[in-house]
């Protein structure tokens, strides 16, 4: 009876049929792989330093396209100040303050000068420190504060102050 | 004997592409791009300071437009004076009439680059930048930023 096959038939059998390759159907795969390479091939910055908005700022819209060059970034935020990454002071401080310089800005970016220019000398690099700071600061902030900011910044060595805004 | 012809594609399976290749270059490119990609667009909005050199430190028109907490005013354009523009009303509107401003000033002094932008402190940085916007692209290029005395 062909139904009923015996085990060591059944073996038989299966030892002279051809092996059965399992091959991956990968063109559903490359094509979601064509689309999202399309879509980051138009998002891709060239040319310049990649800068994203820092948690819980809202930064302000504009019509300039420039890019940035590679720098310590401060970010002003409702409630502090940020100098790359680390909280240095909260923003009432500086908003209730009667005096220009930010005694707390001003150590963290000597602070972040002294690191530059160290890793510049150890790497020998005959790069100068340039001064340049990227300045994310929410749109709602009144421009005293800026104002307060800058001026740190200044005395500090960082004359050469990028605004960072939202394209429009 | 005569040869049986053989019948095109019968016995022959179609040949499958070689996709692997592709796939790891795919693999190594998506992270790459990923990595580099930006999702929010920020650009760069340059910035003058006195006495730092530029634009318009060295620009014989000294243009400057004061931002008040109510108005925006155009000053240092010689044998012209502006009225102060509303800007609290219509913000649009003000801003339309500000550009309008400047463009009569650039079209009379095309050689003129800079502006100093004269700030009151309570100012919301938002409306900073959109003067900025308006004097760069009257042909100004960069601001320098003032504070006005409170």
């Amino acid at each position: 009876m062909r139904g009923y096959l015996s085990t060591t038939a059944r073996r038989r059998r299966r030892s002279t049929e051809e092996p059965v390759i399992a091959r991956l159907q990968l063109t559903s795969l490359i094509d979601i792989f064509t689309v999202l390479l399309l879509f980051l091939l138009k998002s891709l910055v060239v040319g310049g330093a990649v800068v994203s908005p820092f948690p819980g700022v809202t930064l302000p819209p504009s019509s300039s396209t420039a890019s940035f060059k590679e720098s310590p970034v401060v970010v002003v935020l409702k409630n502090q100040i940020v100098v790359d990454g680390e909280s240095v002071c909260p923003t009432d401080e500086v908003t209730q303050s009667t005096e220009l310089k930010v005694t707390a800005l001003e150590q963290a970016l000597a602070g972040v000068r002294q690191k530059t220019e160290t890793l510049a000398e150890r790497a020998g690099s005959s790069r100068k420190f340039e001064g340049k700071l990227i300045l994310q600061a929410d749109e709602t902030i009144p421009f005293h504060v800026l104002q307060k900011v800058m001026y740190t910044s200044q005395t500090v060595g960082f004359y050469d102050i990028t605004l960072a805004v939202i394209q429009k | 004997m005569r040869l049986r012809k053989k019948k095109r594609g019968a016995g022959t399976e179609p040949e499958e592409l070689n996709l692997l290749p592709l796939m790891s270059l795919f693999v190594a490119l998506v992270p790459a791009l990923l990595y580099s990609a930006v999702f929010v667009p920020v650009s760069a909005l340059g910035l003058d300071f006195p006495g730092t050199g530029g634009a318009a430190g060295e620009n014989p028109l000294a243009l400057a437009v004061r931002i008040a907490d109510s108005t925006y005013a155009v000053e240092g354009v010689p044998d012209s004076a502006y009225a102060p523009i509303v800007r609290f009303e219509d913000p649009a509107a003000a801003r339309t009439e500000l550009r309008a401003q400047l463009d009569g000033i650039h079209a009379r002094y095309p050689t003129s680059g800079g502006a100093i932008l004269v700030v009151s402190p309570q100012v919301p940085y938002r409306d900073v930048v959109q003067v900025m916007d308006e004097v760069r692209e009257a042909g100004f290029g960069n601001s320098t930023l003032l504070g006005a005395a409170q």
